[in-house]
């Protein structure tokens, strides 16, 4: 049996690969626009006008110099939104889940497990339904005033459309939009973590079979012999050269329920550790995660954060921490990747990668503000969202990937982000956290004696859309420009 | 937050000769040893069977029916399927595309990629997740872990 999926290596041109996919930008304002789309066909020449006006601000992935743009964009578009301007396209050559989008029972949602206030149906804070969602612009800007004026941009070719291109407001803010907050420092998420200090090192030699490297992510590319990105093939396959899948997911963080969740297990574990009640947050907090809150890695700095150590990548589990003394196995970060820990689901032992460029939205949490909104605006770019970014969420979901949880009890979960079983559903999961500690007498968190003894749903989905971001070209002549 | 989903493969087929006689090969071939042997080693199977589908007025088979429980979602499932060393469970679903009276676009049973193969299986798939009755949610490796199979 041959596999069609192995085209011979190319190099990859960055000139037209959007930036976002090899770039992890470090703009301070950016604003993630949706829009929908008529799907009336006599609207089409409009649509393709809103292009041609965003076309001079697209950023390739070529070098930008000494000197960053001032405003800049990157263009998504669902499988809803491919159908509407590529009509000639076949939508179902493409794969599964992305034409059937995050909300499928039988596709995405068996992974990413929503439920409750989650639910697809709750999505966008019911603004307008999950299917309404057919392009992202992602904007970045150098400053409040550049992200006005970028906005306003995008926002007047949306105008001059005659109605065939509607902008969808998700959140319940002055303008309703997923603006980046500014944190400081800006690369720490709320919840108080350093976020994205481990991605995929991208490296573009397009023979390479590691997980991290960028013909991994890029479609048309990959020598890999499993799933890989695609289609490749057919006018499809013409379409999606140099794109890249974006799985776009906006988490509302439940800070008041976190902190306080922090600080009432804290004081009942400070005397078990021996420690005070202002360390033993700061413990538990870095427990959940696998690194401490400025970024150390457990398994480096297992006592204390360490500023060495701070945005180290250069570890694994294998040697020293297979009984999670160091970092607890549900550990967020452990989940999210398991390094040499050894993975085996259904015969298979790869470890998936997937690229993140999220950004805070909402003021963080103080005395006033406790029910304003407040999260990650999530981009996890992938070549297959089913094998790298479905396959991670799913292990979130369920810690069953390794051979480190034991087989013949309740499946754990991701410490921090994972949907917490509820009943009536029947569950074979767990919804408590497990610390192992020398004595062999492990800490278990929430209680094991309280009344709820399962974790709270510290994140909850506020929306899922899954993008392709297209090649530069593919884009223009959508637009109908050279 | 369902941790045991079901398949319901439905595929309609050619009324040919040949293609009848290669339902039947399938569906008798299908529980061997060598098919339990690959099921076992993946570890989310709780079961699996192939049915034919008889026609209604006329002698002759319908269709195929392959209906499975299994562990996790659908993506892990169909890749160990796909990743299988042996290739035995691949091919067999590549077969039944081969007889299909309507069979995935541009479909080439020596030049198929992964695409079409699930896309394939998942378009004709008749189950949802919520269909599916289960007396328990625990997942195979909890069961045979608490009740190992006599060997």
């Amino acid at each position: 049996m041959q596999n069609s999926e192995s085209a011979a290596p190319t190099q990859p041109d960055l000139s037209d690969i959007q930036g976002l996919i090899i770039r992890g930008y470090t703009h301070p304002c950016s604003v993630h626009m949706l829009y929908q789309f008529s799907s009336a066909p006599a609207d089409l020449p409009n649509i393709s006008g809103f292009f041609k006006a965003l076309v001079p601000y697209l950023r390739a992935a070529e070098d930008w110099g000494a000197i960053k743009p001032e405003i800049m964009l990157n263009i998504g578009l669902t499988a809803g939104g491919i159908t509407i301007v590529r009509p000639d396209l076949n939508i179902k050559a493409f794969p599964y889940t992305f034409y059937s989008g995050p909300w499928s029972g039988n596709g995405a949602q068996q992974s990413l497990m929503d439920y409750g206030a989650g639910a697809p149906s709750m999505w966008w804070n019911q603004k307008f339904p999950y299917t309404a969602v057919h392009c992202a612009i992602h904007a970045y800007a150098m400053n409040p005033d550049a992200q006005a004026n970028i906005t306003n941009i995008i926002a007047a070719a949306a105008s001059a459309s005659n109605g065939a291109v509607t902008e969808l407001l998700p959140l319940d803010s002055p303008t309703g939009r997923l603006e980046q907050y500014p944190l400081i420092p800006s690369d720490y998420i709320h919840f108080r973590y350093r976020d994205s200090i481990d991605e995929p090192d991208l490296d573009q030699n397009p023979t390479g079979t590691d997980q991290a490297d960028l013909n991994n992510f890029l479609i048309g590319y990959s020598q890999l012999p499993h799933p890989v990105p695609g289609p490749i093939t057919g006018p499809e396959g013409v379409f999606a050269k140099n794109g890249c899948y974006n799985a776009f997911r906006v988490l509302y963080q439940d800070a008041v329920t976190f902190y306080d969740f922090l600080k009432t297990e804290a004081e009942r574990i400070a005397p078990i550790i021996g420690m005070s009640v202002e360390y033993t947050i700061e413990w538990l907090a870095a427990k959940l995660n696998g690194r401490w809150r400025n970024g150390s890695p457990l398994v480096l700095s297992p006592d204390e954060p360490e500023q060495s150590t701070s945005k180290a990548t250069d570890f694994g589990y294998k040697a020293t921490d297979m009984q999670g003394l160091k970092c607890p196995f549900s550990a967020h970060t452990r989940v999210a990747n398991p390094r040499d820990e050894g993975v085996l689901v259904a015969g298979s032992t790869i470890v998936p990668r997937i690229i993140r460029r999220g950004v805070a939205y909402g003021a963080p949490l103080h005395e006033n503000n406790a029910s304003d909104d407040r999260g990650l605006i999530g981009l996890f770019l992938c070549g297959d969202i089913n094998a790298q970014f479905e396959t991670l969420y799913g292990w979130i979901n369920m810690n069953n990937f390794s051979p480190v949880f034991p087989k013949g009890q309740p499946t754990p979960q991701d410490a921090l982000i994972a949907n917490r079983p509820t009943p009536p559903v029947p569950s074979n999961m767990t919804g408590s956290f497990t610390i192992p500690m020398a004595d062999g007498t492990p800490v278990v968190v929430p209680d094991p004696q309280g009344s709820n003894p399962v974790l709270p749903q510290f994140v909850v989905t506020r929306g899922t859309a899954y993008f392709l971001l297209p090649s530069i070209s593919a884009l223009k002549e959508i637009a109908g420009v050279e | 937050m369902q941790n045991v989903n079901p398949l319901t493969l439905y595929i309609p087929i050619l009324q040919t000769a040949d293609a009848q006689a290669t339902a039947q090969a399938v569906y008798q071939n299908f529980n061997n040893p060598t098919t339990k042997a690959n099921l076992d080693s993946m570890a989310i199977v709780h079961y699996a069977r192939v049915a034919l589908v008889p026609n209604t007025n006329s002698p002759g088979i319908l269709g195929v029916l392959v209906i499975t429980e299994f562990d996790g979602n659908m993506n892990s499932y169909l890749q160990a399927f796909w990743d299988e060393p042996g290739g035995g469970i691949k091919n067999a679903f590549i077969t039944l595309a081969t007889i299909a009276l309507d069979p995935p676009p541009g479909f080439d049973p020596n030049n198929i990629t992964y695409t079409m193969f699930s896309n394939f299986i998942m378009s004709n798939n008749l189950s949802e997740p919520a269909d599916l009755y289960y007396a328990y949610p625990q997942s195979v490796e909890q069961i045979t872990a608490a009740f190992p199979p006599n060997s």
